[in-house]
């Protein structure tokens, strides 16, 4: 047996200990045409154009040590740098500086000015002519300023790792990520006010961890700590009401209308913190065996302080229990895993954990609440705050029998327990039942299977909870509901000979949620991907996979006031869902296509068709709806890749990526949002009054072309 | 024995065992392909190389030098995945893989070598047989890999995240070999970390795991939903007014349930809030 040896020097100082540095710097331009959504586009990229260097690469090794450090695009919001140092047998030490943009929009315009973090103004005459009825919001979008919505995570990550000797190791990491920017967000005063804003984001997070790992061919023993501090600079935000110069005294439909309050004011995200303390134990076993075991105990908090109930000047003080959140979750986790092969072809395989999120804040009380800074509601009214805990148990144990050739059949069961506080289900408990067979290390097929049947009950159901906040008691909630589940999946793979491979895949699935009235009542999923792949000599790889999805869900509902309608089933009403989606990868790499020269092409398709359509109950007394319309979403994507070896150092590279996008979507689409007040004003249609100011944000389609030139010096 | 000298004999070579020096004279190749590894520090003592060379993996060989035809060393191509993972794991069974075994994977049969290859990768790092972890998943989780091409997904294909930033497949304390906590909602707080809470006001199915409503891999629709809004909310709230409406096509320019933001257009906070009123979840 021969494998191709290195056909440079490059390629050569890879392989051996050689001392000398190596590596590769590249040096060119990226150049962007885009029509349509250039904020999708762009949006984990950064594609402007601009001279690029797309990869710099320095390599350094010796028999005791070894470096690597590479820039991926320096100088552009997406650009990344990696460092990393090893001290053979003694030291690893990696350093990692990755930026992420998140370009969500350029469509963006507000009327409002931020004039400090988190305090969004608009003009007073604006506040004073619409209070006085003299104009409307739709009156000023005109002079709406436009502004790109981004956020940008800056991850820095060091792993510092200290081997001690041959079996102990100290390791040490911290991560610091940095988020910057604004996100659209909902700032509403009220139920028929729809208010956005660009809500800022400013926050860091500091995770770090610390373990000590002593292990061997037979056991592990580790102890460590983690820790994580989230801090968040910008801790309310306070807007201006389009609608209203001066505060109103508490009125019940302020709620509604949105005409309560001069300006609001919002709590943001809450700096908290998390740490744990964890060991783990692995041992080997008799009969082949290894148990390890696992703990770990923790807490999260969070202390922030409370806002006042309002900001609204005219609805009196309502006392706060206490001045911070005080808000604690203990976490104790354990988990026991035993694995043993008693006897050669059969393996035993049993898993225990058992999480406990146990939620101490102590209790709030309620002296009242003011709505959406409004509407005042006395202490009666006012439910204190639940303070959700949940303990689950898993038991898992496996049987699986090796003794056929190639093959493998798994039979196992599954316990799920789930104890929890302030839900309609206190308890669920689900069982699974699953069997699987894998025929692998077959040259010519390899075959996967797997069946498995999941029943979920829930217990101690409380259906008061339910009607205490008018919900109907029919409702399940979807995630702890009576649950039936059953799923197939199949993967094959056929290799007739060396240079050619058939693979196939299918997934089918069906949740059924029988005691469910009302919720979602059952969920089909079905999946399945053909694919080929075709190597006929070294010069030519051909790879083509076409999949096609079908969901469906149908949940059930009813349209009903307090009264005689809440228990009329003629107003029932039913959501149907049927999502379709096709998909086709297709890589052709040609190498050597011409002297010296290697051709990649690539095409990746996505076409995505979601319908949501309402059905109505028999003899129903409701109006037939107006369907609404398919939800689309279209990618294509193909991309030429050519490299040409000028020498054997020098490589002359270039790409084209020809990017299409089409999406249509009756809530977020182009056609639906028309303007940032809407209804927006339309010929010949009678004028409606807005109280509605969004930030135009919007689904619309792009297309794209990219041209990326490279020469790529080697060393 | 060294990698960059592999035609001298380990201090360690014990009986039966030939060197690495006999095996490159026929395997022509293989030599540099370990070099190219971590595997070939002989002053690591963890590695082969500081070991038996070749025959730290493959067997001792002396005894298929002497009858090439007929005696054959460890050849990872035709083991069982039990015998290729005992192998690996003699040395792989810390940090990282320290709960492969009885893993998702490994219980499915799968090899080390399923995934790896350490002569001849495909990638740049991790010796995967595919050139990023994306076309190596894909191989069978095709329907996770396909959602990546959704308008909503995770940087993913863009190549700032891979499928192990947050899945660690060899193996997990956490469901759905997920590499952060003990929980799916503690996994994505390690990046989402502003949704960790507690809060005043908690949204009990948030706290019970985000994936009751996001789809983590990609969906068509914002903010990753599995669903679209309204009708994911209207999965549980079915109560009187608002909530249970169809709302349809007649109501898209005039009603802020359907058009825009939906349900979060007031609902903002729907992770939870922590504001002394928030108990709608609307400050």
């Amino acid at each position: 047996a021969t494998l191709p040896k290195p056909t440079d020097g490059r390629e050569q100082a890879i392989s051996s200990l050689s001392g000398k540095a190596y590596g590769n710097i590249d040096f060119g331009g990226q150049f962007s045409s885009v029509t349509g959504d250039s904020a999708r586009f762009q949006r984990y990229r950064d594609l402007r154009d601009g001279p690029l260097a797309d990869n710099v690469l320095l390599n350094r090794r010796d028999e005791t040590w070894t470096l690597r450090a590479a820039a991926v695009k320096p100088g552009y919001r997406d650009q990344r740098f990696t460092a990393d140092y090893r001290l053979v047998g003694k030291v690893k030490a990696f350093f990692d500086w990755n930026q992420i943009p998140l370009f969500i929009s350029s469509d963006t315009r507000t009327l409002y000015s931020e004039v400090s973090p988190g305090v969004f103004r608009l003009p007073d005459a604006m506040q004073a002519s619409n209070q006085a009825g003299t104009t409307t919001i739709r009156d000023f979008v005109g002079s709406a300023t436009q502004f790109d919505l981004r956020t940008r995570r800056d991850i820095g990550q060091f792993d510092f790792v200290y081997t001690a000797n041959r079996d102990l190791d100290l390791k040490f990491n911290v991560t610091n990520t940095r988020r910057n920017g604004a996100i659209p967000y909902g700032a509403s005063f009220g139920f028929s006010n729809d208010i956005e804003l660009p809500a800022p984001i400013d926050q860091r997070t500091t995770d770090a961890k610390a373990s000590l790992e002593w292990a061997n061919r037979d056991a592990l023993v580790s102890i460590g700590w983690d820790g994580s501090w989230f801090n968040n600079n910008v801790d309310a935000m306070i807007w201006d009401n389009p609608l209203k110069i001066t505060d109103s005294p508490s009125y019940s439909s302020a709620y509604s209308d949105g005409r309560g309050p001069a300006q609001a004011r919002m709590a943001l995200w809450p700096d908290n913190t998390m740490q744990y303390v964890h060991g783990t134990g692995s041992f080997s076993t008799p009969a082949r065996g290894r148990l390890t075991a696992y703990l770990a105990v923790g807490a999260s908090k969070q202390n922030e302080a409370l806002l006042p109930h309002t900001i609204n000047s005219l609805i009196p003080v309502v006392p706060l229990a206490r001045p911070t959140a005080e808000a604690e979750i203990r976490n104790t986790m354990f988990n026991v895993l035993y694995v043993a092969r008693p006897f050669r072809p059969f393996m035993v395989n049993a898993r225990y954990r058992y999480n406990d999120l146990d939620n101490r804040t102590p209790p709030f009380e309620m002296f009242g609440r003011v709505r959406f800074d409004g509407v005042l509601d006395d202490a009666s009214a006012a439910e204190p705050p639940e303070f959700y805990s949940v303990k689950r148990e898993n038991f898992d144990v496996d049987g699986t029998f090796s003794g056929l050739p190639f093959t493998s059949i798994k039979v196992g069961y599954g316990s799920a327990i789930s104890d929890r506080t302030f839900r309609i289900f206190e308890k669920t408990n689900e069982n699974t039942f699953r069997v699987s067979a894998d025929s692998t290390g077959n040259r010519y097929v390899t075959l996967r299977a797997l069946f498995e049947n999941s029943v979920r009950t829930g217990k101690a159901l409380d259906e008061e909870l339910l009607i205490d906040i008018g919900e109907q008691p029919g409702m399940r909630h979807f995630d702890i509901a009576d649950r039936d589940r059953k799923r197939f999946t199949l993967i094959a793979t056929v290799m007739p000979i060396s240079t050619l491979g058939f693979n196939a895949s299918a997934a089918v699935a069906r949740e059924d949620y029988p005691e469910s009235e009302f919720g979602l009542r059952d969920v089909d999923s079905n999946q399945y991907s053909a694919g080929v792949d075709f190597l006929p000599s070294d010069r030519v790889g051909v790879n083509l996979t076409y999949a096609w999805e079908r969901y469906g869900t149908l949940s059930a509902s009813r349209t009903a006031s307090p009264g005689d309608q809440f228990t009329d089933p003629r107003r029932n009403w039913f959501t149907d869902y049927a999502g379709k989606v096709s998909n086709i990868d297709a890589v052709v790499d040609l190498a050597a296509v011409a002297p010296k020269t290697d051709v990649r092409l690539t095409i990746n398709w996505s076409d995505v068709k979601d319908t949501y359509t309402y059905l109505l109950a028999p003899q129903t007394t409701l109006p037939a709806p107006s369907q609404l319309a398919p939800v689309l979403n279209e990618l294509f994507r193909g991309t030429v890749d050519v490299t040409h070896r000028l020498t054997n150092r020098l490589r002359l590279g270039a790409s084209y990526w020809y990017e299409d996008y089409n999406t249509e979507d009756f809530a977020l689409g182009e056609l639906t949002l028309t303007d940032i007040a809407l209804p927006a004003v339309q010929p010949g249609v009678p004028v409606v009054p807005t109280s509605t100011l969004l930030l135009g944000y919007i689904y619309r389609p792009f297309t794209a072309h990219t041209g990326i030139v490279r020469l790529t010096y080697l060393w | 024995a060294s990698a960059s000298d592999p035609k001298s004999k380990g201090p360690q070579l014990q009986q039966g065992y030939a060197g690495a020096e006999v095996c490159v004279t026929c395997h022509e190749g293989f030599d540099a392909s370990i070099n190219r590894t971590k595997h070939a520090f002989a002053k690591d003592p963890r590695t082969p190389m500081a070991k038996e060379g070749c025959e730290s993996c493959h067997g001792p060989g002396e005894a298929h030098v002497q009858d090439p035809t007929s005696v054959k060393p460890r050849m990872f191509t035709k083991m069982s995945a039990r015998d290729v993972n005992d192998t690996c794991t003699t040395c792989h069974n810390r940090g990282e893989h320290a709960m492969w075994k009885g893993s998702q994977h490994e219980s499915r049969n799968l090899a080390c070598t399923t995934c790896h290859s350490v002569h001849q990768p495909q990638s740049e790092k991790g010796f995967l047989k595919a050139k990023t972890q994306i076309l190596l998943c894909a191989k069978c989780h095709v329907d996770k890999a396909n959602k990546l091409d959704r308008s909503g997904h995770m940087p993913v294909r863009e190549g700032k995240l891979e499928c192990m930033s947050c899945h660690n497949v060899h193996g997990s304390k956490n469901v759905r070999l997920l590499r952060a906590g003990f929980t799916i909602n503690e996994t994505c707080t390690t990046c989402h970390a502003e949704k960790r809470g507690p809060t005043l006001w908690e949204h009990a199915p948030v706290r019970e795991s985000c994936v009751t409503c996001h789809d983590p891999h990609g969906s068509s629709n914002e903010r990753m939903l599995v669903a679209k809004a309204p009708f994911l909310c209207q999965r549980c709230h079915v109560s009187t007014r608002h909530p249970a409406t169809i709302y349809d096509k007649t109501q898209l320019a005039t009603s802020n349930r359907v058009f825009g933001r939906s349900c979060v257009s007031c609902h903002a906070q729907i992770h939870g809030s922590n504001h002394p009123s928030g108990n709608f979840l609307t400050r």
